[in-house]
């Protein structure tokens, strides 16, 4: 089943290679597409990681901060507590 | 000339309106052009069409007004998170982020999205927003108005007095203590989705017992002076934010209803949910009369205005009507938080001197549709378009030979609810008529209830108490009077969600049509959608429907489509 599927897989690759040259003009300027789609993926996945560590960073700073806060929470419980009813 | 756009965005449900000298031009949800259900981001599209049907543009406007003051959120969310510390060291990161990352520059956001200064963007309290839509939009002069939501900055619950000097908030119950969240959480509970499955628990309620009335005294309490509490050890606002309900709540319940289940009634399981279900809306719905009582003995009006989200629960607002005290009751077709966008747009107009607006005379405030261009292509997808010169006699025709028809007539509905505009019409008098459309377009729950329309003449001959402020809106319920004759349309407990229509409205003149003919002049009118589908707007999402659900026959405008056979 895997060789069946490997062999599709090869014919997709090749009518979209002759695609991609009758498309852009020749053999050169599809291997100049083909660099630049390289470039903008690396570029993504840069962006991607840089995104997943600033949430990460921030999570961390978040965390900090909150347990820097938490005293002000301890007095704010004392002196002002919860009430429900009509205010 | 005084232009004032108000807009609700970022929670559930964005929608923009526009007020020009305190006229009620246009109000847009941005779910029906966005196509994404309860769209909640900036509402682009629904701001760039109010402002095309006020023949405006954005630089005319005098002011944008926001429905909520978010730095007053911001202010309830970082000291709510740190009063529970340390349980909500997860929430906390995402709570701010959520906040900082956007909501925050909401101001911003709309000053560069209709390229005007940001010195035109005003805020307003989210109660107030919602209190004005309901009052402003109602036939009173005065009266006392219930706002009763989730949460806005910090008020959950909120009572204001109208009269001729104004809007005045007499008090206020503040968060956490929500009865909207109560419901939410019960609707998690019980497998749906937040925001949206509500109204599936008001329908499953009517199949149930209240044999869950004591567990649900533990959950909700109220006082003689119509506060309430909840049993705030019940609910996990911070570590389960996306459900709302704890362990705590499972161990008084039992365990909670998978969202992937098929609802059987039929099954001592399910019965026991909806025994749930039905004591869960009788716990608000007793909390909601002891509010309205209190309004009724704060104001001592005779008129009562509800909004916000819960004021959407029409089984409540029946017993809301007998029960507190008021001659009349009212509610907008927006009582959610899309509402709190017409409300702050008329709070906007009036501060600048315009005359309050008109008593809202129909819920059609939306994009129009034109029947001829899309002929065109419907011819193209291979369908039969032809034009027809009497609409309503065409489709009362096409009921009469109880076909499924659907019906897309000028100006899409403001609200949640299909009154006429945008629906799927069919007869009221046969059961299988239901079953067949839920079989080829609605695909819903077994338990959940088709809606009637009848003329405001004869609503009384059908429907206990006929005609009332509420009904043209749908937001109310009533008993039917022969659920014999109305199958389709009558709900287990045998009440209907009844919507009234005038002679001169186009579904009164289908419905005259009808009664000509002498059928029974009731039909069924449910919201023309798919399932997890916003309502359709345009002529283009029509035609899309018609070709993907199995209506026998659509009317866009003055076109008639049909499938070749």
């Amino acid at each position: 089943m895997f060789a069946r599927v490997l062999e599709d897989e090869r014919r997709h690759e090749l009518y979209t290679r002759e695609l991609l040259v009758r498309l852009s003009g020749g053999e050169a300027a599809a291997a100049r597409a083909l660099r630049a789609s390289v470039r903008w993926e690396l570029k993504r996945t840069w962006l991607r990681h840089g995104r997943a560590l600033s949430n990460h960073l921030f999570t961390a700073t978040m965390w900090l901060l909150y347990l820097v806060i938490a005293p002000f929470a301890l007095v704010m419980r004392a002196r002002a507590p919860r009430a429900s009813g009509w205010r | 000339m005084t232009a004032v756009l108000g807009v609700s965005a970022h929670y559930h449900d964005a929608a923009a309106a526009l007020v020009i000298d305190g006229r009620i031009v246009a109000a847009q949800h941005e779910e029906r052009l966005s196509r994404i259900k309860n769209d909640a981001s900036l509402p682009k599209r629904a701001m760039d069409a109010v402002l095309r049907l006020g023949g405006i543009s954005a630089g005319d406007l005098d002011a944008v007004v926001f429905y909520e003051n978010p730095y007053a959120k911001l202010e309830r969310v970082l000291v709510g998170t740190l009063r529970a510390f340390p349980r909500a060291l997860r929430q906390f990161p995402r709570a701010l982020g959520s906040q900082l990352g956007g909501k925050i520059w909401v101001m911003d956001a709309l000053a560069d999205a209709l390229s005007i200064p940001r010195a035109r963007i005003e805020l307003v309290r989210h109660h107030q927003a919602h209190a004005a839509s309901a009052v402003y939009c109602s036939p009173f002069e005065r009266a006392a108005v219930m706002v009763v939501d989730a949460v806005g900055e910090e008020a959950c619950t909120s009572l204001w007095h109208a009269d001729a000097e104004g809007l005045r908030e007499l008090t206020h119950i503040d968060y956490p203590h929500s009865l909207g969240l109560f419901y939410a959480a019960i609707t998690a509970y019980l497998g749906f989705e937040v925001n949206d499955g509500e109204y599936k628990v008001m329908g499953l309620a009517a199949y149930g017992k209240p044999a869950r009335r004591e567990e649900m005294a533990r959950l909700l309490k109220v006082a003689s002076d119509g506060s309430y509490e909840l049993g705030l050890d019940y609910f996990d606002r911070f570590t389960r934010t996306e459900l709302g309900y704890g362990q705590k709540l499972i161990g008084l319940l039992g365990p909670a209803r998978s969202p992937f289940e098929r609802w059987d009634l039929t099954t001592e399981r399910d019965r026991a949910y909806a025994d749930i279900a039905r004591s869960a809306q009788d716990a608000l719905e007793d909390a909601l009369i002891a509010i309205a009582t209190e309004a009724k003995r704060r104001t001592g009006e005779d008129a009562l205005c509800l909004a916000g989200g819960v004021a959407l629960n029409a089984v409540a607002n029946r017993r809301i009507a007998r029960e507190a005290g008021f001659a009349n009751v009212f509610v907008q077709p927006a009582a959610g938080d899309a509402g709190g966008a017409l409300g702050a747009a008329i709070l906007g107009a009036l501060t600048r001197g315009s005359p309050r607006p008109a008593p809202l005379a129909g819920a059609d405030l939306g994009v129009a549709v034109a029947g001829a261009p899309i002929a065109t292509h419907a011819r193209a997808l291979g369908l039969i378009a032809l034009p027809v010169v009497d609409v309503a006699s065409a489709i009362a025709d096409a009921i009469a030979a109880r076909e499924i028809v659907a019906c897309v007539q000028g100006r899409c509905e403001w609200g949640p609810r299909a009154l006429g505009f945008r629906s799927i019409l069919a007869r009221a008098d046969d059961v299988e008529m239901r079953e067949r459309l839920n079989r080829a377009v609605k695909k819903r729950e077994p338990f959940r209830p088709f809606a009637p329309v009848v003329l405001e003449s004869d609503a009384a001959a059908w429907f206990a108490g006929g005609a009332n402020a509420m009904t043209p809106f749908m937001t109310t319920v009533a008993e039917v009077l022969k659920p014999e004759a109305l199958p389709a349309v009558t709900h287990v407990d045998g009440t209907a969600r009844v919507q009234t229509v005038g002679p001169s409205t186009q579904l009164g003149a289908v419905l005259g049509h009808l009664k000509q003919r002498g059928d029974i002049p009731v039909i069924l009118n449910t919201s023309l959608n798919g399932p997890g589908e916003p309502m359709v707007a345009t002529a283009t999402d029509a035609l899309s429907f018609f070709v993907r659900h199995g209506v026998d026959r659509m009317f866009i405008d003055d076109v008639m489509l049909t499938r070749p056979a």
